[in-house]
């Protein structure tokens, strides 16, 4: 009886929502083999090789305990690992050179696998980043908020006269503020206040909005063809601003899909190459759904876990190839 | 002597919601290739993070670590 081909699992090792797919998969008798970028190159060893006449990588992945050959390999799960440590006793600059050379080998190695990829991290980038979001959708047939981004303060007033309603203030970019403190710190979505604007906007790329009414926001994971839509309706002026701020006063829910949007965040889906997509919608007090943003790696775990919505199910289906 | 200036977007920043969620006790279990608690049961089912920005529960938020850093790439 021949031996199924096993998936990659390529995540952090924290990561809630690769442990789901696992799980699923484990249940499933498909076989996975899963790493972290961040174990090469001193706890996962990388043999490729590519012949002169036969398309494609042979060779091995081996974490000790388990391995996989390249060519054998049926689909990757890819979630923004991390990136590769160079032993400690390689001295500057040859510990950055060796990082550089390990993280653009594996990573280009494993992407030019030509198997289903649950997101191939070209298409991750390629689809990460907001502006370029707000293209997509509208072309995708998407309502999006009216938007600048900005460093000039007469721009931005500009902008709040046109509007001539509330706006918001949000990072282009995640991440943390890490000031000395013990916890570092967020820029969260924020009213913004026109009269408040000054030189201090010059200092970087400000990314202001119109302030979407919101009766509720929807996180709308889409795997495949698969979308599961969650609610999430604000009890405090907090959470309705960014419910990030405030999950405590936030109650979850399922919807449906209007056709329209389904459409449209597939052709979303088509465009970037995406197959896994984390959507945030606010829908209006008519109804009406307005596109944020997608992240092509967004958390996904505890919307399975709180609404039950068969989101692991759904990742499993695709890369054992049943969807 | 330059006067340190916070850009005006940066004036937001405030201490990111915190979550009641723990890993007290959770260990990777190397055959099962997941997490899991200390009553065995996988670590997964137990209340997560919500966020929109992060892969895992790090606090990072991922979307500034791009699979690109890398200038070789």
């Amino acid at each position: 009886m021949p031996v199924a081909r096993p998936v990659l699992v390529v995540a952090e090792q924290l990561d809630a929502a690769a442990d789901m797919v696992v799980d699923e998969l484990n249940g499933r008798s498909v076989p996975i083999m899963r790493y972290d970028t961040a174990q090469f190159p001193q706890s996962l060893r990388l043999t490729a090789v590519h012949a002169s006449d036969h398309v494609g990588w042979n060779g091995v992945l081996d974490t000790g305990h388990r391995s996989a050959r390249l060519e054998e390999v049926r689909a990757v799960y890819y979630r923004r690992p991390g990136r590769p440590r160079i032993a400690e006793s390689v001295p500057e600059p040859y510990a950055s050179w060796a990082e550089h050379q390990a993280d653009a080998a594996l990573l280009n190695v494993v992407t030019a696998l030509p198997v289903r990829w649950i997101n191939n991290p070209h298409d991750d980038r390629f689809a990460a980043h907001k502006p370029q979001q707000l293209v997509r959708a509208v072309s995708a047939g998407l309502r999006v908020p009216r938007s600048i981004i900005t460093n000039d303060p007469e721009s931005a007033r500009a902008f709040a006269r046109a509007v001539n309603g509330p706006l918001i203030c949000k990072p282009v970019l995640g991440g943390r503020l890490d000031t000395g403190a013990e916890r570092k710190l967020m820029v969260a979505t924020h009213h913004f206040d026109p009269a408040g604007i000054d030189d201090s906007l010059r200092l970087t790329a400000h990314y202001i909005q119109e302030a979407i009414p919101k009766h509720h926001e929807v996180r709308l994971t889409v795997v495949g063809e698969a979308l599961f839509a969650c609610t999430l309706t604000a009890a405090s002026e907090q959470a309705a601003m960014d419910w990030r701020t405030d999950p405590e006063r936030v109650e979850l829910g399922t919807t449906r899909v209007p056709s329209s949007v389904a459409a449209g965040v597939r052709r979303y889906m088509a465009v970037c190459n995406l197959v896994f997509g984390a959507f945030d919608f606010a829908v209006t007090p008519t109804g009406q759904w307005v596109f944020f943003e997608c992240n092509p790696a967004g958390t996904w775990a505890w919307v399975e876990n709180r609404t039950g919505l068969p989101i692991a199910a759904a990742h499993a289906d695709y890369l054992q190839g049943v969807l | 002597m330059t006067t340190a200036v916070i850009p005006l977007a940066a004036r937001a920043a405030a201490l990111p919601a915190l979550v009641t969620t723990t890993v007290e006790g959770v260990v990777w279990d190397d055959e099962r290739q997941l997490n899991v608690q200390a009553d065995g049961t996988p670590w997964h089912v137990a209340p997560q993070a919500a966020s929109c920005t992060d892969t895992n529960q790090d606090g990072k938020g991922d979307d500034v670590n791009d699979p690109y850093c890398a200038p070789a790439a």
